[in-house]
């Protein structure tokens, strides 16, 4: 225990030397007047006490004198005069008194304003480098639970902890500067009563501290119930979550949990609340009896004459005073001990690892998107999202990923936008490894809308032009983005059109509905107009028919562009030039929309589930007939699903032969690989995956060839495959 | 519909606030206001009997030995009493720690369980509500404000008995303890209003500074942020905002400090003249030494005082407008939980009378639970009829809504389709009575649906809403929620989950009484899980009537199939009404419902609308072209 103490005292002192050390840093001339305002009031309670009992004894001895009055104490009086004229003596003393008391004041009012400026002050040039640390930070870290807390609490307002501790820390070094101070300044005028109050402060600071420590380990105790209570609080404040507890009548389930939880944080309160005040009353009542005994000591003492008129009534009219500060020392001090320990948060920022990318190229030859062999496992976790994924997507191909939930479509954006680091293999585009890229290039490269897209509470606007930054002022480009993206309501009736205020930030704001933020955010990736245009499922929140015109739009728009897209819609993944299955982390089918329907697989049972849905009703029987073919396609997914190796192995194998030959090696790799986990046979594997690397190489030098074969040696050339085939496609549709 | 109060009558909750003090803790309240206005009047002797024994002590004798004695222990007492003050004052504060969740909490989460649903649509009550809860749970706004309110009592009784002690020693004493005390009371307060204006002007911006920062600390902004590259755009508008800020701040402590010194410099004046004309009233004669001692003691204690007071004036100031946070919010209208709105509950008690036919009624009708036969009545009156109904949200400038007609017979199926913003939600919410309409009727079985009580209409109902919540309880608690009494009915949890394929996910996760969400520590479950989840919750409640809303946004296509058809064969008897956005699983509704702006446009079957050509039919061919 006392272990865990010493550690904890360490931390504190770290922290505060920390704490100083920034404000000493980041406000230099507010930090020393902060502490000069703190370091010098320090002294002036011993010094009121002194002036006081010099002041009241020439007061004394001065009315001994003229009023003529002989005066039992005045020899003691006179004598401490030091033979100055006592009228001369009271009247110095007395100005010392009033301008200690004035700068006191003035001081302790440039103490407040000194901490709001060192507020500032840290504010001003603290967060600007905490933005940047943060922006050096991995990716990774951001999802991390281990780092999320210290991120939650640098997502406050970490300056006020930095400042908290600053100040607790000084404002520490007053009260016991000035609690010392004032003991010896008593202890100067009797030993004992200055040794009486230091053995009575004592177990009364142990005392208080003990008090401290319990009521904090009520909060240690009760985190839980906390939790529980905030919880349900933010459910209660939720609209859909009163709809539903309304409907279903389940408040008073929440209710009931409700109470347990906070009767249970009252119970620990009143339990260990109890105690505290006993030990609080315990030590006021320490306070009381030393302030008894210091009452009688001095009046036995002044009596006797060993302690003059002036010492007397300067303790007496102190007493409560120095019990004060007493109570109030071990309050900055308990205090202090508190911020700084809250502190410990801001040291473990400082720690976190920063990105190792280099961030560096800037510039690219060509815009192609490699995975080579590429495994992924989240940090922290023990499934592998991504197992040894290649593909080439070619500059201008529109891919659609397709698969079910879980399959690791959206990892694999994240991986393609560099976010993460691959456990095994490279992104690369242009050949450049993609965390290498500068940011400026990245973003000509890439454009991203992610599934939960962000709605930034800005004005129309700035919402847009986060894509391109520089086109912030450009009115014409932000609406022609707008415009393609659908969303041109959203400023042609509004009275401060562009400019308005999205969200409830500003007062006259407006919150818009999923779909139309859908909007504004797909035209921020019309805007920034990259060569590859990453869509993970942006059309969730729309309704049908504008999904379909967005569709239309997208593509007649980035006709030039690439597009990377993840949908749950087949048919939107319909309209792309090459259709990839990702299952349990690797890519099974590969192939357009007519290659993967012709064979029997996954895109296929997913496809027919779908349509099945928009199957004509004119044409009932084969409507039924369809939901029949659906049927077994269910239950053969479903076989797939249960993960029968030699049955998927086949299928891949179909896939292979009916499809090009990329797909060739990439079903055979796949068929080996799992032939041999089914022997259970390691090195036969380990055999087979090197084999299997072996073909795909040369599967990749074919694609490439192949690619080549197809026309993309000159770009204009398969530009103009692509619209075509593109048109032909977008005619069969209509 | 909603009213709030907004002409703001300072101190209009005072004296609610002290009620509910004294109802929240009568025995501190009585003995905390007794100790502190006896603190108040005690303190002042505390210089007086120094004086006296200072004056006493010379002239000891076996006469006054006694007195003296006494003296000395009055003083004793006077000195000790502030510790018992303390004491208690520090048993306010964590008795109101204590119990604030059970008292304060309780009351207001209790009737935030009664307000009206649309209210919570409205920014001001929710943000209200926002406001109230930090009033209490942070700022523990009645107990906090109880105890600066008897600081103040005490600071300023011993003010005034210390002038009453003064002003009796000599009549000119009292100018310069007066002037002394208020003026600088008076400026402290003038700046701290000032401080207090300008925060609130800054407020906006102090907003926007939090929002931004928290941008940068959060994954999703900045994954965004980082593919984009626009961090440096938004750290130079945070900058820009704060630069504001940061020099309204200093300027305006800047002026306060010039303030206070010119206050402290009046103040320490009338502090020297007092000592002064005290010396001079003792070397007159007309002040005995012990007097003048007393004084100089009183005059310290004055500033004291001050000095405590001038926080204390401010700090109750601002824990009343924590109060008044915490009050207001009790302003929001609330649904009787027996039927009506409570504030237009005049006629309340013929309404709670034909509360028991209506009830009686509808255990016949339409929406009857599962041990009815289905399809018995098929008049008229028994169904779901929606006459001419309007619906605004607060706030809004047009109706949502704009005159809906339907009807909605026993143990249909009906589906809802429509593009974003047709009110289809909408729709929904005043079907089920969580919203009132502004006008129109909702019949049903042919009783108006404010006849109904509100408890008897949604017993009757299920739900899965678009939206719909991530409980962090258990697994079984998730599901279950919506008819908790049948927590433990294991046949039933096993048909509904069966039937939504959960039995690997159960087993997966290592059964039903898991914990789910990570705030706890238990299990997270993917987008996809979560809503098997919640329809299966809406399944689990055995009800004539179950609303879905976009049931199957976020489920790949395998499972959205797997989990419509496993839906469906579960409904078979039961009433439902379907939101979607896709059309596909019209085919399967016995009627479709077409909206358009706020009305319902096309009203059918799949093959009716689908040759009328309408509205329907575009919605149909966009979606469906893609798939042919």
């Amino acid at each position: 225990m006392w272990k865990g103490d010493r550690g904890k005292a360490m931390k504190v002192m770290k922290n505060c030397a920390l704490a100083a050390r920034l404000a000493v840093h980041y406000a230099p001339w507010n930090a020393l007047l902060y502490f000069l305002t703190c370091f010098i009031p320090g002294f002036f309670n011993g010094c009121k006490v002194i002036l006081m009992q010099r002041l009241v004894d020439s007061g004394v001895a001065y009315a001994g004198i003229s009023l003529g009055a002989a005066g039992v104490h005045s020899t003691a009086g006179v004598q401490s005069m030091n033979g100055a004229h006592p009228a001369e003596d009271m009247a110095i003393t007395g100005t010392v008194l009033v301008v200690m008391l004035f700068v006191w004041f003035v001081l302790e009012r440039l103490q407040g304003c000194e901490e709001k400026v060192l507020e500032s002050r840290l504010t001003r040039y603290m967060a600007p480098d905490i933005m940047d640390k943060l922006g050096k930070l991995e990716y990774c870290d951001f999802e991390a639970r281990e780092v999320q807390e210290v991120l939650q609490r640098i997502s406050g307002e970490p300056w006020q902890n930095v400042k908290g501790c600053f100040v607790g820390s000084m404002r520490s070094i007053y009260a016991l500067l000035s609690l010392g101070f004032m003991l010896s300044v008593y202890a100067s005028v009797s030993f004992w009563i200055g040794a009486g109050i230091f053995l009575v402060a004592i177990p009364m600071l142990a005392m208080n501290f003990a008090g401290t420590k319990r009521l904090q380990s009520i909060w240690r105790n009760t985190t839980m119930q906390t939790r529980r209570i905030e919880d349900l609080k933010l459910l209660m404040q939720n609209k859909n979550a009163m709809y539903e507890m309304k409907i279903y009548g389940s408040q008073e389930l929440i209710a009931g949990k409700w109470n347990e939880a906070s009767c249970g944080v009252e119970r620990e309160i009143r339990k260990t609340g109890r105690s505290v005040m006993a030990l609080e009353g315990g030590s006021k009542l320490l306070n009381l009896v030393c302030l008894v005994f210091i009452i009688i000591a001095l009046t036995f003492l002044f009596l006797q004459g060993r302690v003059t008129t002036g010492q007397f009534v300067a303790v007496i009219g102190t007493l409560s005073t120095i019990t004060g500060q007493v109570y109030s020392a071990t309050w900055t001090v308990t205090d202090t001990f508190r911020s700084a320990l809250d502190m410990e948060f801001y040291r473990e920022f400082l720690a976190l690892r920063e990105r190792t990318d280099k961030r560096n190229v800037k510039s690219v030859n060509h815009g192609d998107i490699t995975f080579e062999n590429v495994s992924f496992t989240y940090p922290g976790t023990n499934r592998e999202i991504l197992k040894n994924v290649t593909f080439r997507i070619r500059a201008g191909e529109r891919v659609a990923f397709v698969g079910e939930n879980g399959a690791g479509k959206s990892t694999l954006v994240k991986l393609l936008c560099g976010l993460y680091e691959p456990d095994a293999g490279r992104v690369l585009i242009g050949g450049v490894n993609v965390r290498d890229l500068s940011e400026e290039l990245r973003g000509k490269l890439l454009s991203v809308v992610f599934q939960d897209f962000q709605e930034y509470e800005l004005t129309l606007r700035e919402n847009v032009a986060l894509g391109d930054i520089s086109a912030l002022k450009n009115d014409a480009r932000i609406r022609q983005a707008l415009e393609q993206a659908g969303g041109t309501e959203l400023y042609l009736r509004e009275e401060k059109g562009l400019d308005r205020n999205l969200g409830h930030l500003e007062e006259d704001g407006k919150d818009l509905s999923r779909g139309q933020w859908q909007r504004v955010t797909i035209a921020r990736a019309f805007l920034a107009d990259a060569a590859f245009c990453v869509l993970d499922e942006p059309t969730a929140a729309l309704d049908p028919v504008a999904e379909s015109r967005m569709y239309e739009n997208f593509f007649r728009i980035f006709h030039k562009n690439g597009t990377v897209m993840i949908s749950h819609r087949l048919a939107s993944a319909k309209m792309a030039d090459r259709i990839m299955v990702l299952d349990g982390g690797r890519i099974v089918q590969n192939g357009s929309h007519e290659q993967l329907m012709e064979t029997e697989g996954l895109y296929r049972t997913m496809y027919l589930a779908q349509s099945s849905w928009y199957a004509d009703n004119e044409e009932k029987g084969a409507g039924e007939e369809s939901a029949d073919v659906e049927k077994e396609a269910g239950e053969e997914c479903a076989d797939v699903e249960k993960g029968a190796g030699e049955e998927c192995a086949i299928v891949e194998k179909g896939t292979g032969e009916e499809s090009a030959i990329v797909e060739k090696g990439t079903g055979e790799e796949c068929a080996s690989v799992e032939k041999g986990a089914g022997e259970e046979c390691a090195s036969v594997e380990k055999g087979a995956g090197e084999e299997s690397a072996d073909v795909e190489k040369g599967a990749g030098v074919e694609s490439v060839d192949v690619e080549k074969g197809d026309g993309a040696e000159s770009a204009s050339g398969r530009k103009g495959i692509d619209g075509e085939s593109g048109q032909e496609k977008r005619r069969c549709m209509s | 519909m909603y009213v709030m109060i907004t002409e703001k009558k300072r101190g209009r909750y005072f004296l609610r606030c002290i009620q509910d003090i004294m109802r929240f803790m009568p025995l501190l309240f009585w003995g905390k206001l007794f100790t502190s206005i006896a603190e108040g009047i005690l303190r002042v002797w505390q210089p007086l009997l120094i004086a006296e024994i200072f004056q006493m002590a010379p002239v000891l004798n076996d006469a006054n030995t006694s007195v003296f004695e006494c003296k000395i222990i009055f003083l004793c007492v006077c000195i000790g009493f502030p510790s018992v003050c303390t004491i208690l004052l520090r048993a306010v504060g964590l008795y109101g720690e204590c119990r604030k969740e059970t008292f304060y909490g309780r009351e207001m989460y209790g009737f935030a369980r009664r307000m009206r649903l649309e209210a919570l649509e409205d920014k001001k009550v929710l943000d209200s509500f926002r406001k109230a809860d930090a009033a209490y749970s942070q700022h523990l706004a009645g107990s906090r404000m109880f105890s600066y309110l008897l600081m103040d009592v005490e600071a300023v009784l011993i003010c005034i008995s210390t002038f009453f002690v003064v002003g009796s020693f000599s009549v000119w004493l009292l100018p310069g303890a007066i002037l002394g005390v208020v003026p600088h009371l008076l400026l402290d307060l003038i700046s701290e209003r000032r401080r207090n204006r300008t925060y609130r002007g800054q407020s906006a911006k102090r907003r926007r500074l939090a929002y931004l920062w928290r941008l940068f600390c959060t994954k999703e902004p900045v994954k965004e942020m980082r593919t984009m590259g626009f961090q440096d755009y938004l750290k130079e508008k945070w900058v820009e905002t704060n630069v504001d800020v940061v020099r309204e701040m200093e300027e305006l402590e800047l002026k306060s400090v010039r303030l206070s010194a010119l206050g402290v410099l009046v103040r320490n004046c009338c502090y020297v003249a007092n000592v002064a004309v005290a010396l001079l009233l003792m070397l007159r004669g007309k002040l005995a030494a012990g007097q003048f001692a007393a004084c100089l003691m009183a005059f310290g204690l004055l500033q004291d005082q001050l000095f405590m007071l001038s926080g204390f004036v401010t700090a109750l100031i601002q824990s009343y407008h924590h109060v008044e946070e915490y009050y207001d919010f009790f302003q929001a209208e609330t649904e009787d939980a027996d039927g009506g709105v409570c504030h237009s509950m005049k006629e309340g008690c013929t309404v709670k009378a034909d509360c028991t036919s209506g009830k009686d009624c509808i255990r016949e009708g339409c929406i009857t639970g599962e041990n009815e036969p289905i399809g018995r009545g098929s008049s008229a009156e028994n169904g779901i009829r929606l006459r001419d109904v309007h619906f605004r949200y607060p706030g809004a400038e047009q109706d949502t809504l704009n005159g809906v007609n339907l009807d909605i017979k026993k143990g249909e199926h009906v589906v809802i389709v429509g593009v974003n913003g047709s009110g289809k939600t909408t729709l929904s919410k005043v079907l089920t009575g969580a919203y009132g309409a502004a006008s129109g009727e909702i019949l049903y079985d042919g009783i108006s649906i404010s006849e109904i009580r509100k408890k008897e209409l949604y017993r009757r109902l299920s739900l899965v809403s678009q939206d719909f919540v991530h409980y962090h309880f258990s697994f079984r608690e998730n599901v279950c929620i919506s008819d908790f009494e049948a927590m433990y009915d294991e046949k039933r949890i096993r048909k509904v989950t069966d039937a939504m394929g959960m039995q690997e996910l159960i087993q997966g996760i290592g059964g039903l009484d898991v914990q789910l969400g990570r705030e706890f520590g238990g299990r997270e479950l993917s987008g996809g899980e979560w809503q098997k989840v919640a329809i299966a919750r809406g399944l689990f409640r055995n009800s004539g009537l179950i609303i879905l809303d976009e049931p199957t946004s976020a489920l790949d296509p395998l499972m959205e199939y797997e989990v419509l058809t496993g839906f469906l064969n579960l409904i078979q008897d039961r009433t439902s009404v379907v939101i979607s956005h896709r059309v596909g699983i019209c085919r399967y509704a016995d009627k479709i419902v077409v909206m358009k702006e706020g009305r319902v446009v096309e009203c059918g079957t799949h093959e009716e609308l689908k040759s009328a050509g309408g509205e329907y039919a575009r919605i149909w061919g966009e979606q469906a072209k893609w798939y042919k």
